[in-house]
């Protein structure tokens, strides 16, 4: 028992000990791509686990003159980069270990380097399905808008993962922003839910709103993968929780600037998702969700 | 017209200038009311087209992002039935040609856009630039960019609101939209009838207006202009009726004032002019009178001479003493008469002497009381001061018995007699008036009477010899001429006032006593 206390005592005076280290080691920049509150949440949930000195900048307020400029400043051990637009920034400065938080993944494969690391907003095909199933267990087929150059794996998993759970997707490929409105106009018909992926080609506003106009009338729910789209008339979606996200990278933070850089990257997606519904929304399309899923759901109006 | 009276009318003129101005002015008036009407009613065009563009923009923009013209014609059903509408076109961002939807088979108006066309019509994101508007004869043709937020394109807008920056827009395509003019030209020919109907209306009322003004001003100045010219012919007699406190009124009182002293000119010099005429006349008859007299006495002294010869070689019985006793009392008589001549006709030699006014009416008094009649009642009232005249005494005496008897002849039903003295003073105008007098002091003797009065034309004649108002027999015709002779004789005035019904006032000047005077006098 003594044995076990003393392990303990010690872990805990290392931990500190550690913490102190960082707390006092060269402070993170933290860059984000603009002042709102998902960035906010994630840059606290930073703060959390990192324990690490911050310095918080806005990009509306800074070009990348002064980022050069801060940096060369602080000297920071890491940058923290908060959004695309912040990360595009970030890796100008070389030799300087980058994390990024609330990035699409799709943007991903554009930016390349051994000291890149961090938390994408990608949330797996598979937890997309397994959501759709569990909130409308009656609505198996599933209409989907993609761009093969931008979501062809996304799909392809999507495919494998609705397979299993015994949906059929209905899929309707694009190559230009203009041909969206048709496909989906194509698709009214012959679909019980809209299923609208992160993908640049299919979304924008104007197709969300065809989106929703096609919902309103044939008592069609759209599922989607922000919660911005669910407060404005989507029925329901995956998000990733920025708070947890934070967290994450703020983990991934700690471990490089304790180890440093590791050999391969650390590049995850969201392990954190909430599902989130528009009962109003539901309620006037006339969809019921089942009970039992109902209580793991946030409600969003 | 110039050549007509009316053309010839100041107010006419003025009329007609005013007229001409107000008419302008309406007519000016009207067209800009006109051509802003017009404006409004453009604009508000141009606003429905604008309202439309955007509505259609707005409501049909995932078409038109989808360039289907299948979905977009069948959008524009209900807008194609809105009577202002005549064609709609969609074009997509690089301009070409969507799709056209046209109430009728009518050609569009106006160019036909290639998508350069696009490019080169700026539209920015202010109202006023947003919108291409071309105002064409039978339309007008209104092009409007369609806006729509820029795709995210794998941004963190994808995920996120763009909080309180501004998210970009990127033009999907363009709409153009024809507004028919033809309820612009039905309003246009309302507006002008409306127009015209207020503007006649207020040329009509500006008219009245302006005739009436010019009437205000005119009419004084009319009734002015007629008294001066029947001023001028002397057919004027009353005075121009003052009605306003303006210029023309002023005008007109000035006038007044300037005809009434004219007219009392005239007056007096008329009246300076008959007492010239009857003096010069009195003159001539007291020449007359005077030879007469002096004729008629030598003739009178050669029958009183032979008379008495006759009386002296012949003895005449009593039958012809009686006849002689006759002639004589007859020449007497003749002599008498002969001598009152003389006295009016200021041939008789005057002795003149100081005497003390007050003091010879009170000695004459008695004299003068035997002259009324029971029903006469003689009132003397004398000056408190000495009034001292050079006169001659037997003359003056003459002459107050005289105007007494008179006064007394005046009222054959009785009345008062009032003879009083007084002083009074002649200035230089007063002396401009009356002739015959020098500017000084007077005294007056006046004897007014409560008789009938004079008549009017009687009135000049008073003085002449031999002219009365009195039975024949009752009076010779001699009292007031022998008084004219006295006064002329004292370098004196005799005025007569008379009303009618209520008495007669003669006053007599006489002029004071002054050493210099005197001194004059006497070495006449």
């Amino acid at each position: 028992m003594s044995g076990k206390f003393s392990a303990v005592i010690t872990a805990v005076i290392l931990a500190l000990l550690c913490g102190a280290a960082h707390a006092e080691g060269p402070p993170v920049l933290v860059i984000k791509s603009a002042d709102i509150s998902p960035y906010d949440e994630a840059v606290e949930g930073f703060k959390k686990t990192c324990n690490c000195r911050v310095r918080e900048v806005n990009l509306p307020d800074i070009d990348s003159g002064g980022i050069r400029e801060i940096v060369s400043e602080n000297r920071p051990g890491l940058i923290l980069a908060v959004g695309v637009d912040a990360l595009s920034l970030a890796v100008a400065v070389k030799g300087t270990p980058i994390v990024y938080s609330m990035v699409p993944t799709a943007l991903l494969p554009e930016i390349s380097g051994r000291n890149l690391s961090g938390v994408s907003m990608y949330i797996t095909p598979e937890k997309y399905i397994n959501a759709i199933s569990e909130l409308f267990p009656l609505l198996r087929r599933v209409g989907v808008v993609f761009d093969p150059a931008w979501s062809g794996p996304f799909i392809r998993d999507a495919e494998r993962a609705a397979h299993k759970k015994g949906i059929e997707l209905v899929l309707k490929q694009v190559g230009r922003p203009s041909e969206v409105i048709s496909a989906l106009h194509g698709l009214k018909n012959s679909v019980n839910l809209l299923w609208m992926i992160p993908d640049p080609t299919v979304v924008n506003p104007e197709t969300f709103k065809y989106m929703l106009d096609i919902s309103y009338q044939r008592h069609i729910p759209v599922f989607t993968f922000a919660r911005k789209y669910v407060e404005i008339g989507a029925a329901a979606g995956l998000n990733s929780v920025p708070y947890d996200s934070g967290m994450e990278a703020g983990e991934i933070a700690a471990q490089l600037l304790t180890k440093g850089l590791p050999e391969t990257p650390i590049r995850v997606g969201a392990k954190n998702v909430s599902l989130l519904v528009n009962r109003r929304i539901l309620k006037k399309i006339g969809i019921a969700i089942p009970a039992e899923v109902g209580g793991r759901t946030v409600n969003v109006e | 017209m110039s050549n007509s009276p009316y053309g010839k009318s100041f107010g006419f003129r003025l009329f007609r200038t005013f007229s001409v101005i107000v008419m302008v002015f309406a007519i000016f008036f009207a067209i800009a009311v006109v051509s802003y009407q017009k404006r409004l009613v453009t604009g508000d065009l141009v606003k429905e087209g604008k309202m439309i563009s955007i509505l259609l923009g707005s409501s049909l923009k995932p078409w038109i992002f989808a360039e289907n013209p299948a979905m977009l014609k069948d959008a524009l059903k209900d807008i194609m039935e809105y009577r202002n509408v005549t064609f709609v076109t969609f074009y997509n961002a690089r301009g070409e040609s969507i799709y056209t939807g046209s109430r009728t088979s009518r050609p569009v108006e106006g160019p036909v856009f290639s998508p350069p066309d696009f490019a080169r019509m700026v539209f920015a994101e202010s109202d006023a630039r947003y919108f291409h508007v071309d105002d064409l004869t039978n339309s007008i043709d209104i092009v409007s960019p369609v806006p729509m937020e820029a795709p995210s394109n794998a941004g963190d807008a994808l995920y996120f609101s763009p909080g309180s920056s501004r998210q970009k827009e990127v033009t999907i395509g363009y709409i153009r939209v024809g507004i028919s003019k033809d309820s612009l030209r039905k309003e246009e020919k309302a507006i002008i009838a409306r127009v015209a109907f207020a503007t006649f209306l207020g040329i009509l009322a500006g008219l009245i207006i302006l005739f009436i003004s010019i009437r205000r001003v005119t009419v004084p100045l009319s009734a002015l202009t007629e008294h001066v010219r029947l001023f001028g012919t002397g057919e004027v007699t009353e005075n121009v009726p003052v009605t306003t406190d303006d210029e023309i009124g002023r005008l007109a009182a000035a006038f007044n004032t300037m005809s009434e002293n004219i007219r009392r000119r005239d007056e007096e010099k008329a009246l300076l002019q008959n007492r010239l005429l009857q003096s010069e006349k009195l003159e001539s008859v007291g020449r007359l009178a005077r030879g007469v007299a002096h004729d008629f006495n030598n003739i009178l002294s050669t029958v009183q001479g032979s008379l008495f010869l006759i009386e002296k070689k012949f003895q005449l019985d009593g039958a012809m003493m009686r006849h002689v006793g006759q002639i004589q009392k007859s020449l007497a008589r003749a002599r008498a008469l002969i001598q009152r001549i003389i006295t009016f006709s200021r041939a008789q030699v005057i002795e003149k002497r100081l005497m003390e006014l007050n003091s010879f009416i009170r000695r004459v008094s008695p004299a003068l009381a035997n002259i009324g009649d029971d029903n006469v009642n003689l009132a003397i009232a004398l000056a408190g001061e000495d009034i001292l005249v050079m006169g001659d005494p037997l003359q003056l005496e003459q002459l107050i018995i005289n105007l007494v008897s008179n006064a007394r002849d005046a009222m054959p039903e009785g009345g008062e007699i009032h003879v009083s003295t007084d002083t009074a003073l002649i200035n230089v105008k007063d002396a401009e008036k009356l002739p015959s007098l020098r500017p000084g002091g007077y005294a007056v003797i006046r004897v007014a009477d409560t008789g009938g009065g004079i008549e009017e034309g009687t009135r000049e004649k008073i003085f002449e010899p031999f002219f009365t108002t009195k039975e024949n027999g009752k009076g010779t015709g001699l009292g007031l001429s022998i008084v004219y002779g006295v006064v002329e004789q004292h370098k004196g005035y005799i005025d007569v006032v008379s009303e009618k019904g209520r008495g007669t006032t003669f006053s007599v000047y006489l002029p004071l006593f002054e050493k210099k005077a005197d001194s004059q006098d006497n070495s006449q």
